[in-house]
């Protein structure tokens, strides 16, 4: 009852950065920073867009060998004179309907999570602060033993 | 006095408007902030455009560039972790280390981006671009694979391995 009232009470924020500020803003002693950002699937196009017009060759020697790459490397050999905004369209459709399929794009690609430093402070308050941000809409993947260095991982 | 009055007002506006737009966006760690100019026209003695033709200036990631940039504690963060700005390893069971280094370029067109080269014998093989990331990236290798990250403290790389015939991206 309490925890149905409190998510009323606490509208969900407009995207995951202002997620994020929320809790910096809320609990400032946490020293909580934004350390990793995924890319969005325009951003992805637009990379691999600028990669292929560069060299279409080096670009195919530069990905493993999947069917949205091939369908890449058609789409300019059928439009050699295309533009990187029409590439870039183009590109984005591919990549949307790659990951349709299960397919693997890049490790980076997500516009809805983020890794956040792991909040100063005692078990007590990092609990306290795992439940905010669950509260505000999102999950927390903890992963203090990752390669990169020990982080939060924030799924919106 | 009236022209006192009215410069008081400006920078009180000012830190007005200015503290509106801190709170507009998280903060976020000095990595993803970087911005460094790349300056050399050639790395290793080799021209930048060795690397890529169309590269105009380049410069490897290394500690001195970057505490010119991020304080003694920043520069603290990456050296306590596991990411390398220059790392060597046998990769291909070729017999011959491969050097990984990472580092920054600008095109001709004045667009800025990291880069990964990849050397074999001192011999340049591969350069990997990325014009979304600006500033900071770094490596690991795990199980004969670089991993290619473009942050600390969090989970964001690229995986680059050996194909057979080059190195590629996964």
């Amino acid at each position: 009852m309490t925890d149905n009232t409190s998510a009323v009470q606490t509208p969900r924020p407009a995207n995951i950065d202002q997620l994020i500020l929320t809790v910096q803003t809320e609990f400032p002693d946490a020293t909580i920073l934004i350390t990793g950002r995924g890319r969005t699937i325009r951003r992805q196009a637009e990379l691999m867009a600028e990669r292929i017009l560069a060299d279409r060759l080096e670009f195919l020697q530069t990905y493993t060998w999947r069917q949205h790459i091939g369908q890449m490397n058609q789409f300019i050999i059928n439009n050699p004179s295309a533009s990187v905004e029409e590439t870039t369209n183009r590109f984005e459709t591919i990549i949307n309907q790659a990951r349709g399929r299960g397919a693997q794009i890049s490790n980076h690609l997500s516009d809805t999570a983020r890794d956040i430093s792991i909040p100063a402070g005692t078990d007590t308050i990092r609990n306290t602060i795992e439940n905010r941000i669950q509260e505000l809409g999102a999950s927390v993947i903890r992963e203090p033993r990752a390669a990169g260095g020990p982080h939060w991982h924030i799924d919106w | 006095m009236r022209l006192i009055n009215e410069k008081f007002l400006s920078i009180l506006l000012l830190f007005f408007v200015s503290s509106c737009m801190a709170e507009t966006e998280p903060k976020q760690a000095w990595w993803l902030d970087l911005t460094i100019t790349p300056s050399e026209t050639t790395l290793d003695n080799l021209p930048v455009s060795d690397f890529n033709k169309n590269w105009k200036h380049a410069n490897y990631l290394d500690t001195t560039l970057l505490t010119k940039y991020i304080s003694s504690t920043e520069a603290n963060e990456l050296t306590h972790s596991k990411l390398k700005l220059t790392l060597s390893k046998d990769l291909n069971n070729n017999n011959l280390v491969e050097t990984i280094k990472v580092g920054i370029f600008k095109k001709k067109n004045n667009k800025k981006g990291i880069f990964l080269a990849i050397f074999e014998d001192s011999r340049l093989i591969k350069v990997f671009s990325d014009s979304t990331n600006k500033g900071f990236s770094a490596s690991i290798v795990n199980n004969k694979r670089i991993h290619w990250y473009k942050c600390i403290k969090c989970g964001n790389y690229e995986t680059i391995y050996w194909n057979g015939k080059t190195y590629v991206l996964e």
